[in-house]
């Protein structure tokens, strides 16, 4: 009985960490998809309305229902007001740090970098320009993410299972 | 004969109309919080008589950084001292000046390309930041001015009650009269016409002036330091604010949607500016504006402004200097015409209504 409940456990802890392993693909996708919206949020907010960036990153936190990422936003919008002391790129990289590390790739991450170090700085047309260039460049990597998913969910899933059999089998 | 010629300086009205000490510290602090920490710090320790007479904080890539006073420029040290020396200034460096234009621009130079273009934005309080760098061109205009080198805070001051002594001078008949104000540049053109409408706009019951609905075309949002459209600066209650507005367009603007009984506007003197007042005047409304000219002599001396006043569109001439300090009123000339105003200006002593 102790044996069965032994290897039971052994095997459900075993397949659980094996989810978890093939949700961080999954996860990434997600974030990937939010960046990318956000990313249209600011196109139009800038673009189109030329609201300052205080405005655009408060009307953002409004738009998106992870509230994690909003109460980011609205921070990230605080450390731009009149008379911050704050560095844009500094609370930028902070923000990416806060909201992304252990989700998104070194590469996802430089992409966001290098948008931070051109957000606000120059006309509308160019910072347009900047936007789409790095939507382009996450949509390549999500495309890259969701391949990585589709095939590594199934195997990560799988190795799990086997991982907790194998011990299991190793015990008895 | 009323005898309307008036000797007085702003300076000297502003400090009885107002606190001088609240206003000194509050009007610094606004602007000072835009300056990066260190310069923070260093413009902290100035001593208060200069903030008080401070009109210009100036920020120059490489260069000492320079504090313009109502009577006269000095540098600032690296103790916060005024010194007249640049080589123990403090130096502005590349990161200042790159901290200060993402904080009056809350980081977004895009939002504010309108600006830009014109080389100076408004910010709370209504101060006004001019800046220089490289200008982009297109289409032979500029598109947008980047790498500043050079930032300008021009520190707002409203001194109330300057105008309360020429206030019967302006109205006559139950009207207010045409009036031009005329000086050379920095010497209170902007802030006694801000004045004027501010009185007019509140009205006084000692004088029996009912509060009038004054237009008042603000071109580089000046008169009323306009911040995200809204006056910064008190213009009283039954002002109309046009911002940003070019003259033309924004008057005649005015003249349609708001029916006021005074329009007020800046510097005219352009070519076609005489045919604008000229229809201001037809609607039935006064006009109040200023105009760059040392004297009544040099404003005939320029075309535009040689044809308003030729029209009679000037029932009263204010003219400034700065002969005993910013804002020193020199006369107030009254006349309808031109020939009548040149001789009045010819002829020392008093001026006649």
């Amino acid at each position: 009985m102790i044996k069965t409940v032994g290897a039971v456990l052994i095997i459900g802890t075993s397949t659980l960490i094996g989810f978890f392993c093939a949700q961080k693909f999954g996860e990434r996708c997600q974030l990937l998809k939010l960046w990318l919206r956000i990313l249209a949020i600011f196109q139009t907010e800038i673009y189109c309305q030329a609201q300052v960036l205080p405005e655009v990153f408060r009307r953002t936190a409004l738009f998106i229902e992870d509230r994690y990422f909003a109460n980011a936003f609205t921070w990230l919008a605080s450390s731009l007001e009149f008379g911050s002391d704050q560095d844009f790129s500094e609370a930028w990289r902070r923000f990416l740090i806060e909201t992304g590390v252990g989700v998104l790739t070194k590469n996802d991450l430089t992409v966001l970098n290098e948008l931070g170090d051109y957000l606000g700085c120059t006309d509308r047309r160019d910072q347009l320009e900047k936007i789409v260039n790095c939507q382009a460049k996450l949509e390549q990597n999500l495309k890259t993410a969701e391949n990585e998913r589709s095939k590594r969910v199934g195997v990560y899933r799988y190795l799990g299972f086997a991982m907790g059999a194998v011990l299991v089998l190793w015990l008895l | 004969m009323e005898r309307i010629s008036l000797k007085m300086t702003i300076n000297n009205q502003a400090g009885a109309a107002s606190g001088k000490t609240g206003l000194a510290k509050d009007k610094w602090e606004e602007v000072v919080r835009f300056f990066p920490p260190e310069l923070r710090q260093l413009l902290a320790k100035v001593p208060f008589n200069f903030r008080r007479k401070a009109v210009e904080i100036r920020l120059r890539l490489n260069q000492a950084l320079e504090l313009n006073c109502d009577d006269g420029a000095s540098y600032i040290s690296r103790d916060g001292l005024p010194v007249e020396e640049a080589a123990e200034a403090v130096v502005i460096t590349h990161d200042e000046i790159k901290k200060t234009i993402q904080s009056i621009t809350s980081g977004s130079l895009y939002a504010l390309e309108e600006e830009l273009i014109h080389g100076y934005l408004t910010l709370p309080g209504g101060h006004r930041v001019g800046f220089t760098g490289h200008a982009l061109q297109e289409s032979g205009r500029i598109r947008l001015i980047k790498n500043i080198s050079s930032i300008n805070f021009r520190i707002a001051k409203a001194l109330k009650g300057i105008a309360r002594p020429i206030l019967p001078l302006l109205w006559k008949d139950g009207r207010f009269l045409k009036t031009l104000i005329i000086s050379a540049p920095a010497a209170g053109k902007t802030t006694l016409l801000r004045e004027i409408v501010r009185e007019f706009s509140y009205g006084n019951s000692d004088l029996g002036i009912p509060g009038l609905h004054v237009g008042l075309v603000d071109e580089r949002s000046e008169i009323a330091g306009s911040y995200q459209g809204v006056p910064q600066l008190d213009i009283g209650p039954r002002t109309d604010v046009l911002d940003g507005a070019p003259k033309k367009e924004g008057i005649y603007l005015l003249l349609r949607a708001m029916n006021p009984q005074i329009i007020a506007t800046d510097e005219i003197g352009g070519e076609d500016d005489f045919q604008v007042i000229g229809d201001v005047i037809n609607a039935g409304v006064s006009i109040l504006a200023t105009a760059h000219a040392r004297s009544l002599a040099e404003a005939m001396l320029r075309p535009g402004l040689k044809r308003v006043l030729e029209t009679g569109s000037v029932e009263r001439l204010i003219a400034l200097s700065n002969r005993m300090g910013t804002g020193t009123i020199e006369s107030i000339k009254a006349g309808v015409s031109a020939a009548e105003l040149l001789v009045k200006a010819i002829r020392p002593g008093g001026y006649y209504d």
